[in-house]
């Protein structure tokens, strides 16, 4: 594709956008494993059904059903700067889980399919990739696969496995804290969330530890007409810190998927939690068929004086973002940041952003969001900072910015700034503007291919966020950011 | 539920005293149908904005049982008159509106010069009537306040400008209200600027006498023709009674360019919305506009400015003082539509919390579907800066006038933004003057300082 970058007829504007609907997305393949899917539907006897597979005690089917009854009450949020297609909510399949004989022991007991479908993936399952130092929790579909270094962690008191493991194992931490910082009764995509729930990763770092490594959850949805509903819940107790990256994939399919997760994050006194993710869902094809919803709640709590939370993410995928990653910073003195990248391309709908609610005092917070639309997308920050009347001391810094490539796209911003406390100092600043003809210019004169000129300004651009990501995911990100936007300029 | 019951009662009161407005002229009575037809609809669908405060939505504003002026009772001339009788040498076009009857100067009735006319709808010469009647048309239902507006307007403003005429003196509409009981007053002001046709506007919101709670419903429409140039200011000083909704509607054409610039002084609830529409290549608005708040004034100022042409340029600057337990509000949305290539849209919201226990929220907004566009917007709140606040006190300037002189630099912009020379060095005095605490009377403002706005 690249070779007729430099042919003497330079491309024109409308061919390079072509080329970038051509782009093919990398991880659209299926596995072939054997998987264990309910029928489509939901009722009570569903959820029943679900937390009997899964052996559930018998308080956290009450909180299902406490979730799900009150989700019947809900109407599905219209307010965002998205047109969702009506989503017939009986025709998912709530539980599919590949089918096993019995938990594995050890990485030569998980199905080697499964294990390809996540080599192919690159995700470091695999020795050479434990060298990295990374421990995984990857979560397919419903259920988490394996986690990898929980002896080494287990040494140190970290808890680091998946929420089923939890609820066996840590029942009284996870029902503490469990539902504390995104209730069910938050939204309608968070009680559905409770309702379902099927698996996700469960974190707790104890007193004054450092986690070591960098701990990682891989999702991805598999089987087709499945919705994957996983939850997320990580502890930082006083003096701990983790550092927490999530990568999302999907494979190829004409109809949408719904992805409708909960992260629950608490940070204790000093404890400092850095959470990363790298989002790339199946986005649908160039007209708009398929891929994923991710309507996600994102919330952390920092209940701690001087804790910190730090949330970074790179989205790059899904048909339909949802998805607001906040801090509640109640401690004294605790540190909320966002840094995002929001890229979409073709179709895709993102309405995005962070809240930021300042209740402790001489709380700080840091928003940098980076929108970057081509082709017929939509992208949208959407942010709220508040300061709630006894914040002394507050501040806020926040920056957004857009990129339109193409005159098809569209790139807004919806920020809402609340102050009730005159001590606070908030700034907001914003601009939407077209990649610059001039920088496009200086690198095709100095014999850079559009293309490339695209992408290096692109990451640039976008680097004050990709320098927040650890190592690892950055580099993945950045190729992400290429492949997404490959020639998506005019 | 409650927008059913505070909009309804007036519907209801309009229905059943048929009797009560007979005779009502063309084109309001076109425009009062119009209202009372889109309203039921309207209501239904209303949905209370979370984005301003509770106090400045339209339901909540109309919850009161206000006295509305159906037989159009013209029971304040003597206002009008004792305003004309105190005010000597005043060198603007002067319409005054005593709630909601409209008393247009004598001079301005009979020696206006060529090319401008100034009517009440009430007595529009036949051959305005049309023209009139087809821009009311553009507003008779935006939404459920327009729609109220257009349903209870008794009477209202026509001002058109010839094309290629300069209006040299601005026309000065003096709002007033004085009434014993509470009540509903509807207001409505078209400006028609013919082609390359130039005018000054002054809207001055004054009420006699307190205690008495009072809605102000204004809609105000600018329609600007090729190369017009309208510049709209408007004043608000009144009673802690006054709770006012206005509404203003621009259109604008190529080559045209409109300035709105509200300030807001002393009020009670005032809750201001703003569309400006650039439909015309080339054309560019601007919106600049100050408050001041104190004791438990909220205001909202709410802009929503639609390019839909090239080479539109638009501007807006909003700042805020807040007081006591003062509550500001702003949200700001530029929209640039498809195909708006080569616009230039700054918007900037800075506000200050003097207070502990006042308020601000700003919500500005950018929703762009073009990409050959340079749009920006910013918004800070916050103090004073304690450094310079420091500086004036170690040279010996005490607190309180080092706080008010800040205060004042910081809406210096706003006022000098004001292209109309004699009413910009007004306003510098009437700030200065607002901050130093002078509680504005609107008994003298009437007579006095109005005067002063426009005094050569």
């Amino acid at each position: 594709m690249k070779d007729n970058i430099n042919t003497d007829e330079p491309l024109s504007n409308d061919e390079l956008l072509a080329r970038a609907t051509g782009s093919e997305y990398k991880y659209g393949f299926t596995s072939d494993i054997d998987t264990d899917i309910i029928p489509a539907g939901l009722s009570e006897d569903v959820i029943r059904l679900i937390s009997a597979r899964k052996g559930e005690p018998e308080w956290l089917l009450d909180f299902r059903l406490a979730a799900y009854r009150y989700w019947l009450t809900l109407e599905p949020p219209t307010w965002a700067h998205l047109n969702i297609p009506p989503i017939d909510f009986q025709a998912i399949s709530y539980y599919a889980a590949p089918k096993s004989k019995d938990a594995p022991e050890s990485l030569d007991e998980v199905d080697p399919q499964l294990i390809d479908t996540f080599n192919r993936l690159g995700i470091p399952l695999e020795e050479q990739k434990m060298l990295s130092g990374m421990a995984v929790d990857a979560v397919m579909d419903s259920v988490s696969v394996h986690t990898t270094h929980r002896e080494r962690l287990a040494e140190m008191g970290i808890i680091f496995c998946s929420f089923s493991e939890a609820v066996r194992e840590y029942p009284d931490l996870v029902r503490k804290y469990l539902g504390k910082v995104v209730s069910y009764r938050d939204n309608f995509y968070a009680a559905l969330n409770s309702a379902v729930f099927s698996d996700g990763s469960f974190v707790y770092i104890p007193k004054g530890v450092r986690c070591p490594m960098e701990l990682s959850t891989y999702f991805r949805i598999n089987a087709s007409g499945t919705g994957q509903f996983e939850r997320t819940l990580i502890v930082a107790d006083d003096d701990a810190y983790v550092s927490y990256l999530e990568g999302c994939t999907a494979p190829m399919r004409d109809e949408n998927q719904l992805h409708a997760a909960i992260v629950e994050i608490i940070v204790e006194d000093r404890a400092e939690v850095k959470y990363s993710t790298v989002q790339n869902w199946y986005a649908g094809d160039a007209e708009g068929r398929g891929g994923v919803y991710n309507f996600v709640t994102k919330r952390g709590l920092c209940r701690g004086d001087y804790s910190k939370l730090s949330w970074t993410q790179v989205e790059t995928g899904s048909a339909i973002t949802w998805k607001y990653p906040s801090c509640i910073l109640a401690g004294r003195g605790a540190t909320g940041e966002f840094y995002s990248v929001a890229v979409t391309n073709n179709m895709q709908q993102a309405d995005t952003g962070t809240k930021m609610i300042h209740i402790g005092s001489d709380t700080h917070s840091t928003i940098v969001s980076k929108g970057i639309s081509a082709g017929h997308s939509q992208n949208s920050y959407r942010g709220l900072v508040k300061v709630a009347p006894g914040a002394e001391g507050v501040r806020n810094y926040t920056q957004c910015d857009s990129l339109l490539l193409g005159s098809n796209c569209g790139a807004h911003t919806f920020p809402v700034i609340e102050v009730d406390n005159r001590s606070a100092v908030v700034e907001h600043e914003a601009t939407t503007s077209k990649i610059s003809e001039d920088q496009l210019f200086y690198c095709n004169q100095r014999g850079i291919p559009t293309e490339e000129a695209i992408a290096l300004i692109v990451n640039g651009y976008a680097k004050e966020v990709m320098n927040k990501l650890p190592m690892e995911f950055a580099v993945e990100a950045r190729k992400l950011l290429e492949i997404t936007l490959e020639g998506a300029v005019g | 539920m409650k927008a059913a019951q505070s909009f309804g009662q007036y519907l209801a009161l309009w229905v059943d005293n048929e009797a009560l407005r007979q005779g009502v002229p063309e084109p309001l009575a076109t425009l009062n149908s119009a209202g009372a037809e889109a309203l039921p609809a309207l209501i239904e669908a209303y949905r209370a904005p979370k984005d301003v405060p509770r106090a400045c939505a339209a339901d909540e504003l109309f919850a009161p049982d206000y006295g509305v002026n159906l037989a159009h009772h013209d029971m304040h001339a003597s206002v009008a008159e004792a305003f004309h009788c105190g005010v000597p040498n005043l060198n603007s076009h002067l319409v005054v509106v005593a709630n909601d009857v409209v008393h247009v100067s004598a001079p301005l009735r009979d020696e206006a010069p060529a090319g401008l006319k100034v009517y009440s709808l009430r007595s529009l010469p036949s051959e305005y009537v049309g023209r009139a009647g087809e821009l009311l048309a553009l507003h008779s239902a935006d939404n459920v306040a327009v729609a109220m507006n257009s349903l209870l307007l008794g009477d209202g403003i026509y001002i058109r400008v010839e094309p290629g005429v300069t209006v040299e003196r601005p026309v000065q509409i003096v709002n007033i209200f004085h009434s014993d009981m509470p009540m509903l007053s509807s207001r409505r002001v078209v400006v028609d600027a013919g082609e390359g046709a130039s005018l000054r506007v002054l809207l001055c919101d004054h009420s006699q006498g307190a205690g008495v709670q009072h809605l102000n419903n204004q809609v105000v429409q600018v329609h600007a023709a090729p190369h017009a140039s309208v510049d709209l200011y408007d004043i608000e000083e009144s009673s802690a009674d006054t709770h006012r909704l206005n509404q203003l509607f621009t259109h604008q054409e190529h080559d045209s360019r409109v300035v709105v610039s509200p300030t807001f002084l002393h009020g009670g609830v005032t809750a201001n919305h703003y569309g400006l529409n650039l439909t015309g290549d080339h054309a560019e608005a601007e919106v600049t506009g100050l408050a001041i708040c104190a004791d438990k004034q909220q205001v909202a100022n709410n802009v929503v400015l639609r390019h839909d042409c090239e080479h539109s340029t638009s501007r807006q600057l909003f700042k805020y003082a807040l007081y006591d337990e003062a509550r500001g509000s702003f949200g700001g949305k530029v929209v640039v539509e498809h195909g708006a290539r080569f616009t230039d849209a700054s918007q900037t919201n800075r506000n200050i919390l003097v207070s502990e226990k006042a308020r601000m929220d700003a919500s500005p907004q950018l929703e762009i579907y073009c990409d050959e566009v340079k749009a920006s917007h910013g918004a800070t709140t916050g103090q004073l800066d304690e450094r310079a606040l420091f500086y004036m006190q170690a040279r010996g300037i005490p607190a309180d006038e080092a706080e008010r002189m800040l205060t004042q630099a910081f809406m210096a912009d706003v006022v000098d933004n004001i292209g109309y020379e004699v009413l910009r060095q007004r306003m510098h005095v009437l700030v200065e003057k607002r901050l130093a605490g002078a509680s504005a009377s609107c008994e003298t403002c009437a007579s006095a300082d109005c005067s002063k706005y426009t005094r050569q």
